[in-house]
């Protein structure tokens, strides 16, 4: 479904990522791993539209992606949380919601000030459609409380319902555990295999290796901006240079 | 003719420099703007005419009582004032209508104390004009220069290499690193701010005897300045300068050989082409998100 | 249940208290006119409203549409003799035009740099209109603007012109809350709130933004326009940096990002200022104050003390219906809040 190829990315005299290549098989759970520093986050942005690659492909579903900007990223099916929650901190969670309809969704100036029946339906559906992903998400009885009132936990899933509401073919995790007590993170593992089960493929940037190893299918692992590994959990856990990687000895998880 | 017009030019734009240099420093410093420079250089007017007209003390100094007058405020209203309202989570834009209302405060204030008339800086030397090289210059022009030249050159000297320019260099660039070598961030901001004041007050009272004194002359100066600040690379004391500089010429030439009534109207135009065109400014700083 | 007719209730009485002291102004030409100024400056300030409470753009040049409404609908009725109603809504479409123009570099900026941008185009504004004496008589300013007429009918009167505007500003409040409550006014939000997740939710950020320039200029733009027919004089010191300083100050008086701020904040400067007449030299002095006043202590506005002793009278009354023992754990989810 996804497809990096070489990509690579120069701040000045630094190279964060360094000709990456990886494919993210349609509906797997993909994990991107790697110490502190190593350029997974700023891979995401590569592939969300926040950066252009100095030089490589992002090609999705047989397009190529880089350089678009993050609006229309979005429009093409691929959504995102963010590492710091990026949440519209005045808004309601329901309102939260509906503006990641907002891809999705058409009517313009001219209906909303007249109110056209079209519209009045379209707004109708995306508050259903709000209110069921908040369902899912287990945030119902949260709908019209401020989002700055939400646990961490709480606002770390209604980033997630954010990001779904688009409708997304491709969703990208960034940290979506970081914060979170031992409880919490299995209530994450389980929505994360519910969202797959839905049929969206997931890109994880993740630290807790406990998570990524039990949930991912792939996983894709970064050091220095270059990749040195990839392949399923078991033989992640086993690979050697992952293992110097993170600081010779156990991976911690 | 092209003589008076480039000391003129000259002149002007140096007064648009230190003021331009005033708003940089506070922006590198504080990270934020302050819309009253023009006003704190029609105070520093007022003060200086009413220590050489009315209190009859020599000129120079009139001048560096000013300046140190206009140091104490600034360095009180960023202090008091812009501390306090940034203490309460109050964003940059909040900020900037508080230095608005200061501006307000400052005119009126100019206004009680001294009426709303332009009032008459008296010459300050005994002829109207000197020759130099055959030319007629007015010689108060020369001083407006003279002072606003030498202002530059000795912030530059300050900033470079005195102790404390190099902290107030050192926080503007990381606060953080900064403080944990032992500077005084709090210090350093306050005296950018006073600096900035001091300044624009030293210049306001030279020009007063070339332009008279009144409540409204801040006002554009304040804004050519910070229309020269923008070109030389908002934050950049030598782009400020160099900005200055380029409106003055702007200005001046423009006045002389098109239009005296647009010159205004042809600066601002300038201005606003700048920031489509090139908002970092000449020298390359960051304006955009 | 009875908190909802409690509420009504208040808002019904308000609303009458409301309506009689219109009646008994409206009896008077000056008082009427004070009416109509403080709608004026409520569409003028919705207006603003759009644009920085909504978007967060802020604009310290918000006079310039004011001008260019007004010098707009003018010149075109004076000049050419097209009837008001129609160059009221040309000259709304220039301070549009001039909006969009605007809004592709400021679009781009940073606060401090919209800051002068809007500034630099205030001042632009008007300067062109002192300066350029051919076309608006620069300072001597244009005298004999015709009234508003529509169909034969011709609204001399202050009184009648209250009607009118009254009517529009209430158009302008019910499309103003249409735009918020829709996917639109989601979209603007979003961009004050987090520009960078609003683009990656699929908002084209830049496009909004200029969006919302447009629909602020005109608003904004319609308010000079009006203004012009009414006083049916206008000169270029109506339109100085001071008017934008007023804008915003009542903007932020009132309540930004509400319905009913900007109207507010109309109602308390515009008084003020009447009440300030025999004080005009200390205008300034007392706007810089107010401007102050928000600033350090209610930077909400208006609107924002009303929402905060809501919210006081509303976690009070749950207060006291806690017995002891849930009484602690309460005290620690409303400390959770915000």
């Amino acid at each position: 479904m996804l497809s990096i190829q070489e990509a690579t990315i120069k701040f000045g005299g630094l190279t964060a990522v360094n000709q990456v290549s990886f494919n993210i098989p349609k509906g797997s759970i993909f994990g991107l791993i790697g110490p502190n520093g190593a350029g997974k986050t700023t891979l995401f942005n590569i592939i969300s539209g926040v950066y252009a690659p100095t030089s490589g492909k992002i090609v999705f579903e047989n397009k190529e992606i880089q350089g678009l900007p993050p609006h229309k990223i979005n429009y093409l099916g691929i959504s995102r949380t963010y590492q710091n929650i990026n949440l519209f901190k005045k808004m309601t969670v329901l309102e939260n919601v509906m503006v990641g309809c907002h891809s999705r969704t058409c009517e313009g100036l001219t209906s909303a000030i007249l109110r056209t029946p079209k519209q009045r339906l379209e707004e109708a559906s995306v508050i259903e459609k709000s209110m069921a992903i908040l369902d899912f998400m287990n945030l119902t009885d949260k709908a019209t409380q401020k989002a700055s009132s939400l646990s961490y936990g709480e606002q770390r899933r209604l980033e997630i319902s954010r990001a779904m509401a688009s409708d997304p073919k491709l969703l990208l995790l960034d940290e979506p555990a970081a914060g979170m007590n031992g409880r919490e993170k299995d209530e994450l593992r389980e929505t994360i295999q519910r969202i797959s089960d839905r049929g969206i493929t997931v890109l994880l940037v993740e630290h807790d290796m406990k998570l990524v190893m039990n949930v991912t299918h792939q996983i894709c692992v970064l050091n220095y901006g270059k990749k040195i590994a990839e392949g399923d959990p078991e033989s992640i856990q086993n690979h050697q240079e992952v293992i110097t990687a993170y600081l010779g000895g156990g991976i911690d998880g | 003719m092209i003589i008076q017009l480039i000391i003129g030019a000259l002149m002007i734009g140096s007064v648009y420099g230190l003021v331009g240099l005033g708003y940089g420093m506070i922006y590198k410093a504080s990270g934020l703007m302050s819309l009253a420079q023009g006003d704190m250089l029609m105070i520093g007017a007022f003060l200086g005419m009413t220590f050489y007209k009315y209190l009859k003390f020599p000129f120079m100094i009139s001048l560096v009582l000013t300046m140190a007058i206009m140091f104490l405020l600034g360095m009180f209203i960023e202090r008091v004032l812009v501390t306090a309202l940034l203490k309460k989570g109050a964003q940059t834009v909040y900020v900037i209508l508080c230095t608005i209302s200061i501006s307000m405060i400052l005119q009126n204030v100019a206004m009680f104390s001294w009426g709303s008339n332009m009032m008459q800086f008296p010459s300050l030397f005994k002829r109207d004009t000197v020759l130099i090289f055959g030319h007629k210059i007015i010689p108060e022009n020369l001083l407006a220069l003279g002072v606003g030249m030498f202002c530059m050159v000795a912030m530059h000297f300050f900033m470079t290499k005195s102790k404390f320019g190099t902290s107030m260099r050192a926080a503007a660039q990381d606060e953080m690193a900064a403080s944990a070598m032992g500077i005084n961030v709090s210090a350093t901001k306050g005296a950018a701010w006073g600096i900035a004041s001091m300044l624009a007050g030293g210049i306001g009272v030279v020009v007063g005897p070339i332009f008279g004194v009144y409540m409204a002359m801040g006002a554009m100066i304040g804004q050519k300045g910070f229309a020269g600040a923008v070109v030389g690379g908002y934050g950049n004391m030598y782009g400020a300068i160099v900005g200055g500089i380029f409106f003055g010429f702007v200005e001046t030439f423009i006045s002389a050989y098109l239009t005296s009534s647009y010159k205004d109207f042809i600066s601002f135009a300038v201005l606003i082409l700048v920031m489509i065109v090139m908002p970092t400014g000449l020298f390359k700083e960051q304006v955009m998100e | 249940m009875l908190e909802t007719i409690k509420a009504k209730r208040w808002t019904f009485l308000f609303a009458i208290l409301t309506l009689a002291v219109i009646a008994f102004m409206l009896r008077e030409r000056y008082l009427s006119l004070i009416l109509c100024f403080i709608a004026i400056n409520s569409i003028a300030v919705t207006g603003l409203d759009v644009l920085f409470g909504y978007t967060g753009q802020v604009s310290f040049g918000h006079a310039a549409f004011y001008a260019l409404g007004a010098y707009g609908s003018t010149l075109l009725s004076i000049r050419l003799g097209l009837p008001p109603l129609l160059t009221i809504v040309l000259g709304s479409l220039i301070a549009t035009f001039f909006g969009i123009i605007i809004a592709f570099p400021a679009s781009k900026l940073v606060k401090h740099f919209l800051s002068l941008l809007t500034i630099a185009f205030g001042q632009m504004v008007y300067m062109f209109v002192s300066v350029t004496d051919k076309l608006t008589n620069g300072f001597s300013g244009i005298i004999g603007i015709p009234r508003i007429s529509m169909f034969g009918y011709t609204f001399k009167s202050t009184q009648s012109n209250f009607y009118l505007l009254l009517a529009v500003t209430i158009l302008v409040l019910v499309v103003k809350q249409r735009i918020i409550h829709s996917r639109i006014g989601r979209a603007f939000i979003a961009i004050r709130e987090n520009p960078h997740a609003a683009s990656g939710m699929g908002i084209n950020v830049r496009y909004y933004k200029i969006m919302a320039f447009a629909i602020s200029a005109f608003l904004t733009g319609m308010a000079g326009a009006f203004y012009a027919h009414l006083v049916t004089f206008i000169s270029p010191d109506s339109f100085m940096n001071t008017q934008s300083n007023l804008f915003m100050t009542m903007l932020l008086f009132g309540g930004i990002g509400t319905v009913t701020g900007p109207v507010i904040g109309s109602i308390i400067l515009v008084v003020a200022t009447e009440l300030m007449q025999s004080f005009i030299s200390y205008q300034m002095l007392i706007y810089a104050f107010f401007i102050l006043a928000i600033l350090f202590y209610f930077p909400n506005g208006i609107i924002g003390i009303y929402d905060h002793l809501k919210n006081l009278a509303i976690s009070r009354k749950n207060r006291s219906k806690l017995t002891p023992a849930n009484r602690s754990l309460s005290n620690q989810t409303s400390k959770e809040a915000d």
